[in-house]
């Protein structure tokens, strides 16, 4: 698989979350920047509460770390793609030391560009805010980004959304142990497909390889105990992993109700049937005693 | 009026999956209502039949399904509804039926699902199909103006009761279906709206609220006291995806049949038929299994470019 086959889903995910945008399951006042409204005809209402579901989970569990540590924190964003995390958290006046997005080199030169060219971007952006081009398969990932941070011993949120997936098995394990050592106290928050091996995963695979789209890291990691193993193997010390229908559950009531007022879901069984194949994980390594544990997405509702 | 002649080129037309003239369709649907209109809400018809759950517009799955039910006139056919939206092909597979049931009006039966509704099927894709297909909406509105005559169950050999979804709370006996006014757009809430959405739920007795925001859940209870009410043997239904194309809900009083395998191009399902034989002391029938058609019948697209994962 090429690796502009990895970028092309960049476009994809922004425009899927302009869509959601527009149509009010959360506000985002940035994304627009980065995707054209005509780029793609109608989504789903499945995809668009998907992608909810997604933005929401990360939004929070930012805001929570950040609000625990009083913006004594770093966040380091892996495949960033075109995430607005960083405008939207400055937006909500949430604070943190430094906040760095990696991704392809391309990727992270058109987002520059991006920036530039929009003023209500570029006036927020500030001197907290670092982006590099770093190859996440490469031997030396962790210790590149180590050397980007100020100070790597602060409290860091590490984050990935569908980014682990696309790596070979062993070059996940690596980048996960080699940065529990860079960053000693560390909470991971990642976002996987997981369940290939059932009927419905099967056709994943098979549908997305049609389109040129492997999965190199989708077997080693089939379900949501491996995905909580894979960190606890590789160096953190506690991880807790849920499916994306737990996921949604743990969004406050009001919320859900609201969003699903926007657009009727006809489809339940689908919606459920999809979920769960999809798995949101947080692990942390805390030489700080900084009380990570506590920011771990519940396993109980 | 086309003589039956024109009436069997535009089928042979829609059983390769191309397309008919706009005229074509306003006469055909023109046709079809007249039909429609005479049925009534519930519609009588006698075994051996083969009934069928969702199409969703896979219209290659839906050759699959002849392929292996046998075809029309041949077989006798209910359709559970459902036959657009989702799939690429729904104008194709909606025109192919509705085709079928002017030519044969009494060898195929067609009652309508939830997404037979001018609300769902501008989100779910129908509408953008035709506007895709046809440059206008027209054929959109005459389609949807069918879908207000389609009936809103069968019943079979007066034991069977047949509809899209399930029971409604505010419906106590198959008179009560008898006298709704259907001739209108699925409404919101209502008897009309819970034959459509409704779903069985193995953990409640009577109702629930549904998770859909439409219909209702139904429970063992709900059933029981409907079926002897009515004195009916079991109910089968369509409208939830199961993964293995069909399931038996309260000790085999209620079927869930599903006819659209891989559904949306994804989901991985097998798909299934239900012909039913007839009621002696015990219900006598089959289940024929069927997969998605092989990827050398599909036209193109023979998938989505991508369904919408997460990447």
């Amino acid at each position: 698989m090429s690796d502009s086959t990895i970028i092309e889903t960049n476009s994809d995910a922004t425009g899927a979350k302009r869509y959601a945008v527009d149509r009010g399951y959360w506000s985002d006042p940035f994304i627009r920047y980065f995707s054209s409204r005509l780029d793609k005809g109608r989504r789903t209402v499945i995809l668009s509460r998907r992608y909810f579901t997604r933005v929401h989970t990360f939004f929070t569990q930012a805001v929570a770390f950040c609000s625990k540590f009083q913006g004594k924190c770093n966040i380091v964003s892996l495949g960033a793609g075109f995430d607005t995390l960083y405008w939207r958290l400055k937006a909500n006046g949430t604070t943190f030391s430094q906040f760095v997005e990696v991704d392809f080199k391309e990727v992270i030169l058109h987002k520059a560009e991006i920036v530039k060219r929009h003023r209500p971007l570029h006036d927020l952006q500030g001197d907290d805010y670092t982006a590099m081009s770093h190859d996440l398969r490469a031997e030396d990932a962790a210790a590149s980004i180590r050397a980007a941070v100020t100070d790597p011993s602060l409290p860091t949120l590490i984050m990935t959304e569908c980014v682990l997936v696309y790596m070979p098995p062993n070059d996940s394990h690596r980048l996960i142990a080699a940065m529990a050592e860079a960053f000693p106290t560390s909470i991971w928050l990642d976002y996987e497909p997981i369940n290939a091996t059932d009927s419905f995963g099967q056709m994943m695979v098979h549908n997305l390889k049609a389109r040129g789209c492997e999965l190199p890291g989708i077997h080693a990691s089939p379900t949501v105990a491996a995905h909580s193993r894979r960190f606890e193997d590789s160096g953190y010390e506690h991880a807790t992993a849920v499916d994306l229908n737990h996921a949604y559950q743990l969004i406050p009531a009001d919320e859900r109700r609201r969003i699903q007022r926007l657009e009727f879901l006809d489809e339940l069984e689908e919606w459920t049937l999809i979920n769960s194949h999809y798995c949101c994980t947080t692990a942390c390594v805390d030489a700080a005693n900084a009380g990570l544990q506590h920011l771990l997405l519940p396993t109980q509702p | 009026m086309s003589s039956y002649s024109d009436l069997d080129r535009q089928i042979d037309k829609l059983r390769r999956c191309e397309l008919i003239t706009e005229d074509q369709v306003q006469q055909l649907c023109i046709m079809a209502r007249d039909i429609l209109m005479e049925e009534g809400n519930v519609h009588s018809l006698s075994s051996p039949i083969t009934i069928c759950g969702d199409i969703h517009g896979q219209f290659y799955d839906l050759m699959e399904l002849f392929e292996i039910g046998g075809d029309v006139p041949h077989r006798q056919y209910l359709f559970l509804g459902d036959y657009v939206d989702r799939g690429f092909y729904s104008v194709e597979t909606f025109l192919l039926l509705l085709a079928l049931k002017v030519r044969f009006p009494d060898r195929i039966m067609l009652i309508r699902g939830n997404h037979e509704s001018r609300q769902i099927t501008q989100v779910y894709g129908f509408y953008d199909e035709c506007l895709r297909k046809y440059g206008s909406a027209h054929v959109w509105h005459l389609c949807t103006d069918v879908f207000d005559y389609l009936p809103l169950g069968a019943l079979i050999d007066n034991r069977v009761l047949c509809v899209h979804g399930g029971l409604s709370p505010s419906l106590h006996t198959i008179d009560g279906i008898r006298v709704i006014d259907r001739k209108v757009e699925v409404p919101h809430q209502g008897p009309m709206c819970d034959l459509l959405w409704s779903d069985p739920e193995g953990s409640l007795d009577h109702w629930g609220v549904s998770p859909r925001g439409a219909g209702f859940l139904f429970g063992s209870k709900a059933v029981d006291e409907f079926t002897s009410q009515n004195d009916i043997a079991m109910i089968c239904r369509a409208h939830q995806l199961v993964m293995e194309g069909f399931k038996w809900h309260f000790n085999k009083r209620v079927l869930t049949i599903w006819s659209a395998p891989n559904y949306c191009y994804r989901c991985g399902n097998v798909a299934s038929l239900f012909e039913f034989r007839g009621l002696d002391a015990t219900p006598r029938y089959q289940f024929k299994m069927f997969n998605e058609a092989p990827a050398e019948t599909r036209g193109n697209p023979a998938r989505p470019a991508a369904p919408d994962y997460f990447l």
